[in-house]
C-alpha cells in the first residue's frame, strides 16, 4: 500500500469517516481536526511512518496533503 | 540502573472515594458525540470523586490502617512515613506529619511529603527503599491524589480524566529481596501539565485546592512517546529480561489510548498490561498500586512498574511481588 493510500485510511479512522469521503485535498479545520485527532495522528505517524513529530507541527495543518508532506 | 537490595515491598492497598461519576453522563455539559468520542479514545467510562469534606489524607489514611493490621505491625516499628502527592491537604506542614499522628506511630518516626504524581509512585519506593537500606526497618508510603479538587470542570481535556484515590504500601527489610530502578527528569517541559491558574471557586471544606490544572495533551504526548519507550526498553536490556519474561507490565494510567500504544511499543501483549483507567480513571500517583490492587494479577514474580508525567519526571521498577499481599480496593 502507498503512503499516501495508509495516510487517507489513518485519516478516515481518526475522523470516523468513510474512505471515500477523505482525500488529500480534504480541509482539516479545527472542528475536526481537535486536539484527539493531533495526537491520534501523532501515535500513527509513529507506528506507521516511523515519524516523531511535534504536536505544533501536526496542529498547523490545513490539509491532508500537509499531513502527508509531514510524514515524507 | 539502581539496584537496592534486601527490600520486600510486603502489602499494599487502595483506597477510593464512594461518590462515584460516570463519564457518558457529562454529555449534556460537553455534548453526546464530544464525549463518546473521549471515552473511546482516555477510556476512562467511571470515576471516583472526593466529597468536599474528604482530602488525600483520608484515602491514604484508610489504606494504612489496612496494610499495617494485614500485616500485624505494632506502629512503633515503624521508622517512616513517606507521603507523595501533588494534592496535600493543606500547603504546609506536611500531610505525612498530620497522617503520623492521626496513625499513632512513634515520635522517632521519619515523615515527610515528596511532590510527584505520575512518577511518583516509582520515586516513593525508590526513597523507601534507600531508607531501609541506610537502617530503617519499615517504611509506609503512603501515595495518592485528589485531582478533582483542581480540575476546571469546563476544561475538556482534563474533567472526563481524573479519578481520586489513595493507596498504602509497606516495605520491609528482608534478606534476599531486590528492587531495580531507573528514573529521570526533564524540566524544560514543567509547563506542559502546571496548576498555576488561580482557582476561581474553592468548595473544599477540608484541605484547599489553590491553582487550575491545566495540561498539554500534545506536549505531553510527545514526550511520553519519546521518553517511556526508550526508558523501558533500556531498562529491559539492562536486566537481561524480554518482555515476554514480564508477568505485567503497570504503566502509570495516563490516558488508554497511550498505554496501548506504548505497550506496542515494548513488546507487551494486552495481557501483559492490566488497565484500572476504565474504572477510576487516572488517579495520578495512585494509578500504579491501584492498577495492582483492582486488576488480579495471577502471576507476580517479575512485575515492571513505570510511571511518566508532570515534572516532566519518569521511573520504573522491577520487582519480584509474588509475596505482596494485595488487599481489596475499599471505598470510603
Amino acid at each position: 500500500m502507498s503512503k499516501e493510500a495508509k495516510l487517507l485510511e489513518i485519516i478516515a479512522e481518526i475522523l470516523e469517516c468513510e474512505l471515500e469521503e477523505v482525500s488529500l485535498e480534504t480541509e482539516l479545520n479545527e472542528d475536526i481536526w481537535d486536539s484527539l485527532s493531533v495526537v491520534s495522528f501523532m501515535a500513527e505517524a509513529d507506528s506507521e511512518f516511523g515519524k516523531t513529530l511535534s504536536p505544533t507541527e501536526v496542529v498547523a495543518v490545513k490539509s491532508i496533503k500537509d499531513l502527508l508532506d509531514l510524514i515524507q | 540502573m539502581l539496584n537496592i537490595s534486601d527490600v520486600d515491598i510486603a502489602a499494599i492497598a487502595s483506597t477510593v472515594p464512594t461518590a462515584k461519576i460516570n463519564n457518558f453522563s457529562l454529555a449534556e455539559h460537553f455534548g453526546e458525540v464530544e464525549v463518546k468520542k473521549i471515552i473511546k479514545n482516555i477510556g476512562v467510562e467511571t470515576r471516583h470523586i472526593a466529597s468536599v469534606t474528604q482530602t488525600t489524607s483520608d484515602f491514604c489514611y484508610e489504606s494504612a490502617v489496612r496494610v499495617i493490621k494485614d500485616l500485624g505491625w505494632e506502629p512503633e516499628s515503624i521508622g517512616a512515613l513517606i507521603f507523595v502527592s501533588q494534592t496535600p491537604d493543606y500547603q504546609l506542614p506536611a500531610t505525612a506529619c498530620v497522617l503520623q499522628a492521626k496513625l499513632g506511630l512513634s515520635k522517632n518516626t521519619i515523615a515527610f511529603d515528596v511532590n510527584l504524581g505520575c512518577s511518583g509512585y516509582v520515586y516513593g519506593l525508590y526513597l523507601s527503599a534507600s531508607l531501609i537500606n541506610s537502617g530503617v526497618d519499615r517504611v509506609l508510603l503512603l501515595v495518592g491524589d485528589t485531582i478533582s479538587k483542581i480540575v476546571n470542570k469546563d476544561d475538556r481535556s482534563t474533567s472526563l480524566l481524573f479519578g481520586d484515590a489513595g493507596t498504602a504500601t509497606a516495605l520491609q527489610k528482608k534478606t534476599g529481596k531486590k528492587l531495580s530502578f531507573t528514573l529521570g527528569s526533564d524540566g524544560t517541559g514543567f509547563e506542559h501539565i502546571i496548576a498555576k491558574d488561580k482557582s476561581i471557586q474553592d468548595s473544599a471544606e477540608r484541605g484547599m485546592s489553590s491553582a487550575y490544572l491545566t495540561m498539554d495533551g500534545g506536549e505531553v504526548f510527545q514526550f511520553t512517546l519519546a521518553a517511556v519507550p526508550e526508558m523501558l526498553n533500556s531498562f529491559m536490556a539492562e536486566l537481561g529480561v524480554a518482555s515476554t519474561d514480564i508477568n505485567a507490565c503497570i504503566y502509570h494510567q495516563a490516558n488508554r489510548f497511550m498505554l496501548k500504544h506504548l505497550s506496542k511499543k515494548s513488546g507487551f501483549t494486552s495481557e501483559q498490561v492490566p488497565l484500572s483507567i476504565v474504572e477510576y480513571g487516572n488517579t495520578s500517583s495512585a494509578s500504579i498500586p491501584l492498577t495492582l490492587c483492582s486488576q488480579n494479577i495471577v502471576n507476580r514474580d517479575s512485575i515492571v512498574m513505570a510511571g511518566f508525567g508532570v515534572g516532566l519526571s519518569w521511573g520504573a521498577v522491577y520487582a519480584d511481588l509474588s509475596e505482596t499481599a494485595l488487599l481489596s480496593v475499599v471505598e470510603v
